[in-house]
């Protein structure tokens, strides 16, 4: 039962204040839709010196001819009106988006680390933070690039429950990014198969020569990069390898001696021949 | 400029004003967006859907009640017309492989950013997606969303307490994988 309102407090906290970066020039798209409305205003604007106008005509020209008139220049001035303020918001476009992508990348500075710190949740708390700031430049160096973030989150979704949907959505997707195409967005682009596959993570082994799970691997395949690091509880590397094909026994690879049993972690950040980066953290429990 | 001649500037069609209701509530109403749909481009086209709409009511909003709050119960209006509209159902899902495992959440979720919980929100299907939504975050009762949504208020229940389960067993998952 606390459970129950744990979730629901979790959501309605974080997310009822949350925002979500707009792309300025949907105002565009809206602006014009709510143009009636901001053309009636300047047509009532317009309408004196239109009135002004007929006065001068009416006094001239016969009645029929003045209404006729009227008629024809009010919606020229109309149609001027929207097209000036586009111009000016689209001026406005260049540097937001700009912001936009900067966005993004601290985005992705700010994630890892935070990936780091989950992962010593448990066991070693202290000392974390200070490590994995050390740490971090070489970690994310080989990896996390330009896409990452966006495949990131197509891997998240992928893992999620919506396996099922992804080609509906990509159709979706595509249709769309024609559509937007035209207008030269620049949208996230559709989502791209995951062709990189991680089979499982095991948590545990048995470094012990006795024959049984000896060894430390993942079953991979497709993976364009790959990096493997394996930390103690007081997050020293015990073992890295960029081969996807590891095969860890055990030991230390600053000594060559055997671990001690014990809580360790791994990360594995890896890019798929697609592109779409994996970034995974896992537990690892060495007994013997 | 407070609400009150924000929605005055509006209404009169000036354009600064109308820019600037936009500006102010636009990152806000795309996050409700986003919560009732599954990827950017639907909840940008309900976003703007929206602004229409809100531009166009405008002139009935009465000055009582807060602006904010008006704008994103249109939000949420537009976007269930909008699932509707994409004759999914709104009233029975099937989730498969719903898990109940009691964890200590705390840890992991502390960690969490609010787009991670927006991201698992969009994997919900549909139906679990609105009730979640409606009743989790904008605080509908379930007898007000069976009304709404024109499902009866168990329905609205049980999809709550599926949707949160599913949200529960995702949450886990994320705590490991992270």
């Amino acid at each position: 039962m606390k459970d129950k309102d744990y979730i629901k407090e979790l959501f309605s906290e974080k997310l009822s204040g949350h925002e979500v970066p707009v792309r300025s020039d949907l105002w565009t798209g809206i602006q014009s839709q709510i143009g009636n409305t901001a053309a009636t205003a300047a047509a009532k604007g317009i309408s004196v010196a239109a009135k002004w106008a007929i006065g001068i005509a009416s006094s001239v020209i016969v009645t029929g001819t003045v209404v006729w008139l009227a008629a024809e220049k009010s919606p020229s001035v109309k149609t001027e009106m929207p097209a000036s303020g586009n111009v000016a918001v689209q001026q406005e476009i260049q540097p937001e988006r700009q912001t936009g992508d900067s966005d993004g990348v601290i985005k992705e500075s700010i994630a890892s680390p935070e990936a780091n710190t989950i992962a010593s949740d448990n066991t070693r708390v202290k000392s974390t933070r200070d490590i994995t700031e050390e740490r971090k430049p070489e970690e994310r160096v080989p990896l996390i690039v330009g896409p990452a973030a966006a495949s990131n989150d197509d891997q998240r979704s992928n893992e999620g429950s919506a396996v099922g949907k992804e080609p509906q959505k990509r159709a979706e997707n595509d249709k769309r990014d024609d559509q937007k195409k035209a207008s030269g967005e620049h949208q996230s682009a559709a989502p791209k198969e995951i062709t990189g596959k991680i089979g499982e993570y095991p948590n545990i082994f048995t470094p012990n020569n006795d024959g049984v799970n000896d060894f430390f691997h993942l079953q991979t395949s497709r993976l364009k990069e790959f990096s493997l690091t394996i930390l103690d509880e007081k997050n020293n590397i015990v073992y890295t390898s960029t081969d996807p094909h590891f095969k860890w026994d055990g030991l230390d690879q600053r000594t060559s001696e055997a671990v001690p049993a014990g809580n360790y972690g791994y990360i594995v950040m890896a890019v798929d021949d697609q592109g779409n980066a994996i970034r995974i953290f896992k537990n690892l429990q060495i007994s013997k | 400029m407070d609400d009150n001649t924000l929605v005055v500037e509006c209404v009169k069609g000036n354009a600064k004003a109308q820019r600037m209701l936009f500006d102010k509530f636009a990152s806000k109403m795309m996050s409700v967006c986003m919560r009732y749909t599954s990827d950017t481009m639907e909840a940008e086209d309900v976003l703007q859907e929206g602004f229409v709409k809100v531009f166009s009511k405008l002139p009935d909003f009465k000055m009582e009640g807060s602006l904010e709050g008006w704008v994103r119960r249109i939000m949420v209006n537009t976007s269930l017309d909008a699932l509707r509209r994409n004759k999914r159902h709104l009233g029975d899902t099937k989730l498969e492989d719903v898990e109940y495992k009691v964890t200590n959440l705390e840890s992991a979720t502390d960690q969490l950013m609010a787009d991670d919980l927006l991201k698992l929100i969009q994997l919900l299907p549909d139906g679990y997606k609105v009730v979640f939504n409606m009743f989790a975050i904008e605080g509908y009762s379930h007898k007000e969303i069976a009304d709404i949504l024109g499902v009866t208020e168990n329905t609205s229940k049980s999809q709550y307490s599926r949707a949160r389960a599913y949200l529960r067993t995702q949450l886990e998952k994320l705590e490991i994988e992270r």
